[in-house]
């Protein structure tokens, strides 16, 4: 148990290794001369060496990477060749949206997918799956931009236009102001990136349940003289937990995908819109700062679906 | 005192195809403390009768009426029914391994079952749960129930069913084929745990099971039903072995526990489709003291001396069938050649032994077995279940590499083949395995399952590849119109054939059977049996064939080898063996596979199970 726990652990931090290799090869192997980014168009070649001296970009490879893990392990992600600020700083005023959006969108999710996921496995076939079914069907097939741009058009502009305010058209307002605000800013672009998710998760919850509502144990349950609600519920219910547990540690991964795009929809000044800025000015520390912090959290965030599992599974705790 | 009583009940079940006619005019009833047996065919409707007596048949159309305590259950209101099922009437399944729920303690289930019918405090509840357990022969019970089933063996988990059933002492207990998934052994200790329970508690039993044996030795009454039918009912020593009707005649002559050695009497054909009408006797295509009024009009309810009663046109009761003309010729390939196709020495396995974090000396599963396999031959391999034998046929197989010893397949090792011969010898050699359900995808249809080998060696393709999955499907037994149906439209004994179609499909020299038909009823039972030693005639191929059941080991295999904890105790030709056994590991498994051990009750059982306990 422990030595699972240890080489779990150990497993994300090679991960997280093998991660900054790639990212900083990748880099370093890409065109363009950041030395003389920084030290911009006019200046002249002495001007870019000296630059390029401080920024430690005329020595080896291997020695430029040892030392950028160092300063990383010490938080000190280096600075942005293009303002000059620290990149730890720059994440920093940015991770209050990107947490907000994607943290806000997964609890969405989970609280539309599951349960219309449950009402459809419950009468397969009725008038209420085949509403189920219809909103799986729409869910996947429209790409959350569109679903963004629609969003905004219904809630926000055609209000507008019939003179009222129903949502704002975006932008972020810090939660510890106000989080009435916070929450009224932040509905739509959380709909449009949980939308897709909700219906995947719907289906999934339905072919799961149905699943185990054919097994043994829920005739058992149902001989026992239990309610319909905790056979469904109680027993039905709790099984699928696991799976829907390893679904959404995949889906953790790609949600920053889907965050930058809503964030650039909705004009959210978090880490996508940070990454979009930062890779067309080649802002290299900038960039791998970002793709350092996204892996991290990835990997916590598959470490506690692991967890949780353990948790969720007496057949695993062994 | 009558506790249920059933009167011409019938049960149609919607489904895509038309309706099946699943029960036609059942009528029987059962008294307090009896123990009342239902036998028949896979799919002649047992389980469908009892889950509507039970309530549990949602969308069925339900005509008659099934009296429990003086109440006609089909006129209850559902929350009726929910409050009485579970309390008065209790049920267990088949299959405990999957029974119980794998997250919650059993413990948990258990106070479940109390709480929902009884205002009990959880402490008091608890206490129940513990006694109970303690009851049904679980040991240390107070610690005990705060374990996950996943951590009690198959025999153990149907004993907390058992109590989980009881607890709350229900005036009916339903069992469906409560021991078709144990071993023999601890078959024979559950029959005696329901049979004590049912005595202690005043509980009346329905035992569903396709075991005419351990029926005849246990049932007060029974009923044989075919094809929705109550062909029979009567005494249980009357109907079980004396039977009246000839489909119970047939029943009984294809079980293998009989003295005869060579093909058994199976019952030919298949039973009929439950989609039509019946306008005639149901068994009449297959049976063979048939009339032709049979084939024309129903047959009348007979009813003899022996208070048994039977529906059919004879008007004495059947006789035996002579025995099916003897194809004894004993198999010439067996006896032309001698070479070895598979040769085992001195094979050992170690558990945890090399893994990565655990510590120490692993488990020793197998300790240095050696064995061989003359060519057209059948070896048998005993032995009770997590002796060893499961893991010797994978090693075999070439599925799982041994610690130590050799394995030559054909003369040739293969410990450390490369990829190449690897794949060839694993065209040699197929498995039909102990539970082909878990390995049926549920989404695929059965003539792509069984077509798998075809598509994953490249051979026959298109029309050709599915006239020879329907042969097949001839082959073992199954209907071949089936072709497009899912593994779930199949009822259990059916299902089981789909994977013994999959391992024929590629025409091996050696097939590993491991418990191939432990699952099957009876007749089907035979008609394997006598599929297999056909196939070997025609084909001269080797088997290994594992099982825990003495009877049907006896009946193929010409050398008999006896394990217990990865060890071989005794060796010997099948006949030998079977008269004079000289390891008492041997006369414990003789002793557990014999009718009259049964009879004898729980005096015997408790001393095997002594026995086996380390
Ligand atoms: N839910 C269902 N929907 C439609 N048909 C069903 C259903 N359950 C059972 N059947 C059909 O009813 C018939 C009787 O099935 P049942 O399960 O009662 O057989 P059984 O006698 O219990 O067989 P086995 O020994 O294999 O368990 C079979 O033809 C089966 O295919
Ligand atoms: S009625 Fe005729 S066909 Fe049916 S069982 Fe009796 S003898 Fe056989
Ligand atoms: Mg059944």
């Amino acid at each position: 148990m422990i030595s699972f726990i240890a080489s779990r652990i150990g497993f994300a931090a090679l991960v997280l290794l093998l991660l900054s290799g790639f990212v900083f090869t990748l880099f370093f192997v890409a065109p363009g001369d950041p030395a003389r980014m920084v030290a911009g168009e006019r200046a002249t070649e002495i001007q870019v060496a000296m630059v390029r001296e401080n920024l430690g970009l005329d020595r080896p490879v291997i020695e430029q990477y040892v030392s950028f893990l160092g300063r990383s392990l010490s938080g000190d992600l280096g600075y942005s060749y293009r303002n000059q600020q620290p990149v730890i700083e720059l994440i920093k005023n940015r991770m209050p949206a990107t947490i907000s959006l994607c943290v806000g969108a997964v609890i969405m999710w989970l609280c539309m997918g599951i349960p219309i996921g449950i009402m459809s496995a419950r009468h397969p076939g009725s008038l209420r799956d085949r509403v189920g079914q219809g909103f799986v069907l729409i869910g996947v097939s429209f790409p959350s931009f569109v679903l963004g741009m629609a969003a905004l058009y219904f809630l926000y502009f055609m209000p507008r236009q019939a003179g009222f305010t129903l949502f704002p058209p975006g932008g972020y307002r810090p939660f510890l102001d106000n989080p009435g605000v916070w929450a009224w800013h932040m509905a739509l672009p959380w709909f449009t990136l949980a939308l897709t998710s909700a219906a995947i998760y719907a289906r999934l919850t339905r072919g799961q349940l149905l699943e185990v509502l054919g097994e043994d144990y829920i005739r058992t349950a149902r001989a026992k003289g239990l309610s319909e609600r905790k056979v469904i519920y109680k027993h039905g219910v709790r099984s699928i937990f696991s799976p829907l547990t390893t679904q959404l540690g995949a889906d953790i991964a790609a949600l920053l995908g889907g965050a930058l795009v809503t964030e650039q929809v909705f004009g959210l000044q978090g880490i996508g819109s940070l990454a979009v800025q930062s890779v067309q000015t080649q802002d290299r520390p900038v960039i791998i700062g970002v793709v350092m912090l996204a892996g991290f959290f990835i990997v916590i965030a598959n470490l506690i679906v692991d967890f949780l599992y353990i948790v969720l599974d007496p057949r695993v705790r062994g | 005192m009558t506790v249920l009583s059933v009167r011409n009940l019938n049960i149609a079940i919607p489904t895509g195809d038309g309706h099946v006619h699943a029960a036609r005019d059942v009528s029987f009833s059962v008294e307090a403390e009896e123990l009342f047996g239902i036998a028949g065919e896979s799919g002649s409707g047992k389980s469908v009768l009892s889950q509507a007596i039970m309530g549990l048949l949602p969308g069925a159309l339900i005509s008659g009426e099934i009296l429990f305590e003086d109440r006609d259950l089909l006129k209850l209101s559902p929350r009726e029914m929910q409050q009485l099922r579970g309390n008065r009437i209790a049920m267990i399944s088949q299959d405990p391994l999957s029974s119980l729920h794998p997250f919650y303690t059993i413990g948990q289930q258990i106070i479940e079952a109390i709480r929902t019918h009884r205002q009990t405090s959880h402490e008091a509840a608890l206490a129940e749960a513990i006694d109970i357990l303690g009851r049904v022969g679980i040991h240390d019970a107070d610690k005990r129930v705060n374990d996950y089933p996943h951590q009690f063996s198959g025999g153990m988990r149907q004993r907390v069913m058992i109590a989980m059933a009881i607890v709350l002492r229900p005036a009916l207990l339903i069992a469906d084929e409560p021991t078709t998934a144990l071993d023999v052994t601890v078959q024979a200790q559950i029959i005696s745990l329901l049979n004590n329970m049912r005595r202690e508690f005043g509980t009346a039993i329905i035992m569903v099971t396709h075991d005419l044996e351990l029926l005849s030795s246990v049932a007060d009454h029974a009923m044989v039903m075919y094809a929705g039918n109550r062909m029979e009912l009567g005494p249980g020593n009357a109907v079980l072995r004396t039977p009246s009707h000839p489909y119970t005649m047939g029943l009984l002559q294809s079980s293998p526990t009989h003295e005869s050695r060579g093909p058994l009497p199976s019952i030919p054909g298949q039973p009929p489709s439950l989609l039509i009408e019946q306008k005639a006797c149901a068994f009449a295509p297959r049976c063979p003291s048939v009339m032709d009024i049979c084939r024309t009009q129903r047959p009348p309810l007979r009813r003899f001396d022996d208070n048994t009663q039977s529906l059919c046109w004879l008007e004495n009761k059947a006789v035996r069938a002579p025995a099916i003309a003897a194809a004894a010729e004993e198999s010439a390939a067996a006896s032309k050649s001698s070479d070895i196709v598979v040769s085992v020495s001195d094979v050992r396995l170690a558990y945890g032994a090399r893994s990565l974090f655990s510590k120490g000396g692993g488990v020793e599963v197998l300790k240095g077995v050696s064995l061989e396999l003359p060519r057209g031959t059948t070896l048998g391999i005993v032995g009770e279940s997590g002796c060893g034998k499961s893991t010797l046929a994978r090693i075999i197989a070439g599925l799982l590499p041994p610690t130590s010893g050799d394995v030559e397949i054909e003369g040739k090792s293969i410990i450390d083949l490369d990829r190449q011969s690897w794949v060839e010898m694993r065209k040699r050699i197929q498995m039909v395995f102990q539970d082909p359900f878990g390995s049926l995808n549920p989404r695929r249809r059965v003539g792509a399952i069984i077509g798998d080998p075809f598509r994953i060696q490249k051979v026959a393709h298109g029309d050709d590849r599915k006239n020879r999955v329907r042969d097949l499907m001839e082959l073992v037994g199954l209907n071949p119109e089936h072709y497009n149906r899912f593994p779930s439209e199949f009822s259990g004994g059916q299902r089981q054939r789909i994977g013994i179609a999959r391992a024929l499909a590629l025409n091996p020299s050696i097939i590993i059977f491991d418990e191939p038909v432990s699952a099957l009823d009876v007749s089907i039972q035979a008609q394997i049996l006598n599929l297999i030693a056909k196939l070997q005639r025609d084909l001269g191929l080797s088997y290994l064939f594992i099982s825990h059941d003495l009877a049907v080991v006896r009946h193929v295999s010409k050398e008999i080898i006896v394990m217990q904890g990865g060890q071989v105790v005794e060796r010997g030709e099948t006949e030998a063996l079977y008269h004079r056994p000289q390891h008492s590991y041997t006369r414990e498994l003789l002793a557990a596979a014999d009718p009259n051990y049964r009879k004898g009750g729980g005096a015997t059982a408790a001393s095997i199970s002594e026995a086996l306990t380390p």
